[in-house]
């Protein structure tokens, strides 16, 4: 989809195209969710993920931790995607974020 | 000669991630400490300076002007880097060659589709469209900012006081979509993004139900937002729909109140859609990266394309925009285009953001957040 990066735009408007599952990977942290849509959060790093862990939903830090394979991690992202889609809530459903916010692409967002 | 490791010695492993052994650096894992020794492959360097988690350091001399690698690819080029000195933006400029080839017979491989009874269900909610929500909600879809105020006021009364999770077990709640636009601007694409994107988000398979409305006056009223949504084939599906004015209602607190009471009228029908058991190739996955930082490319990335391709080969859909942030890479995503053609487009649509943003004299290197890493666990040495 042609869009910006920008998070608060960017998402609204994949879920505007047609997403029914978004998963978002977060380095710093972030608790963005969706007004209309799932929004499952994976962290990069162990450290964001705990200090964030009623935000995100999924830490990817094992990888650089060296607990986890980049596939078994992928496999267990894939997995939670599933569980969602069949109605377990993404941790921004249950904190209520329900972003929403439409491109403005005259002001060049990136 | 080969060093032993002393005490003060740590295989590269240890101390941070090289993706690619042709890669000239890597990333720190937990924070380095100025001169703790690194072997890698038999050498031995010193890091120059303390270096924090997600940070990078050169692991061989990397000359002024020659380029910076991670992931095989260029990221940066040097302004002198020795080994163990930290990559900044004081030692890297974010120069990259713009990269345009594309093999006229380009074909990548199909994904690798498993057989139909691997795919595996989930319970969805089948749309009389052929698509699949994931949730049930009612929307209250304001057509303009100027009537966003009470799109929220009904959204939050109406969830106190109207729907619960007991009452409406098929209904995943009722939300609102307050935003700024709509009128005060010239036609053109603003109006165009906004009216797609608000008909999008009443026709999308996650929404039940939909309220919408207006002010009046405003450039994008009902009337509007209905030729538009007319002129585009309208609802997929025939859902409930309601149309409220502000100012035809007499107000706010009217409109509020008449508002609650559609609320309450279209919840036991929008509570009429059940879950059933649909196929994995219904998920339409988006992807997105945001608050990134060092790592995000090393460990959740890469962990989220697994995924990707998980729910590919069980016929699955996936999204992804951030155009400005393919800048660099973009030949990376074209050249796994399904064909030429394909992988044009890729190349396109990043054309076109930098021809954007060059009209309106932007720089999409100034589109960086105020992110750094996180802050170090107690690094190697100390």
């Amino acid at each position: 989809m042609q869009g910006p990066g920008y998070d608060q735009e960017a998402t609204p408007g994949i879920v505007a195209s047609g997403c029914n599952v978004v998963v978002f990977t977060t380095g710093r942290g972030t608790t963005i969710g969706n007004a209309i849509c799932p929004v499952i959060k994976l962290a990069s790093n162990t450290t964001t993920f705990d200090r964030m862990k009623y935000d995100i939903d999924l830490n990817a830090g094992t990888v650089i931790d060296g607990d986890e394979s980049i596939p078994e991690c992928g496999r267990r992202v894939f997995d939670h995607v599933v569980a969602v889609a069949d109605g377990t809530p993404a941790l921004a459903e249950k904190t209520k974020h329900r972003e929403f916010q439409i491109w403005s692409e005259c002001s060049v967002s990136l | 000669m080969t060093p032993s490791p002393t005490s003060n010695t740590f295989p590269l492993a240890d101390v941070a991630v090289r993706v690619d052994s042709a890669d000239n650096c890597a990333v720190v894992k937990f924070g380095v400490n100025a001169g703790t020794k690194v072997e890698i492959s038999g050498e031995i360097l010193t890091i120059a300076e303390d270096i924090g988690p997600g940070h990078r350091f050169a692991v061989e001399p990397i000359a002024a002007g020659d380029f910076v690698r991670q992931y095989a690819q260029p990221i940066g080029t040097s302004r002198g880097l020795a080994p163990g000195a930290a990559i900044t933006e004081t030692t890297m400029s974010n120069d990259v060659p713009v990269i345009r080839d594309l093999p006229d017979d380009l074909q990548s491989p199909p994904p690798d589709f498993v057989s139909e009874d691997e795919i595996g269900t989930f319970r969805g909610f089948l749309r009389p469209d052929g698509r699949t929500g994931t949730r049930n909600f009612l929307l209250i879809l304001p057509t303009s900012m100027c009537s966003s105020h009470e799109a929220s006021q009904i959204s939050m009364i109406a969830e106190f006081q109207h729907w619960s999770r007991t009452k409406f077990p098929n209904v995943d709640g009722v939300v609102a979509i307050p935003h700024s636009k709509g009128c005060g601007c010239s036609d053109g694409s603003n109006l165009d993004i906004t009216m797609r994107t608000l008909a999008n988000y009443a026709d999308h398979p996650n929404v039940g139900g939909v309220l919408m409305l207006e002010l009046g006056c405003e450039k994008t009223n009902q009337t509007v937002v209905d030729q538009w949504l007319g002129d585009h084939g309208g609802f997929s599906w025939d859902k409930p729909v309601e149309r409220i004015g502000v100012q035809s209602e007499g107000g706010t607190e009217a409109t509020v109140l008449k508002g609650l009471s559609l609320i309450e009228k279209m919840l036991p029908e929008v509570n009429r859609a059940e879950r059933t058991n649909r196929p994995v190739s219904e998920i339409v996955l988006g992807l997105k990266c945001g608050g990134s930082d060092g790592f995000s490319g090393l460990s959740a990335n890469p962990a989220l394309g697994v995924a990707t391709d998980l729910l590919i080969d069980r016929r699955g859909t996936a999204i992804i925009t951030e155009v400005p942030e393919f800048c660099g890479a973009e030949h990376v995503f074209a050249w796994r285009a399904k064909d030429a053609a394909t992988g044009r487009q890729v190349y396109e649509l990043v054309d076109w953001y930098k021809k954007h943003a060059g009209t309106r004299r932007v720089d999409s290197s100034t589109s960086r957040s105020r992110a750094s890493a996180p802050s170090p666990r107690p690094a190697l040495g100390e």
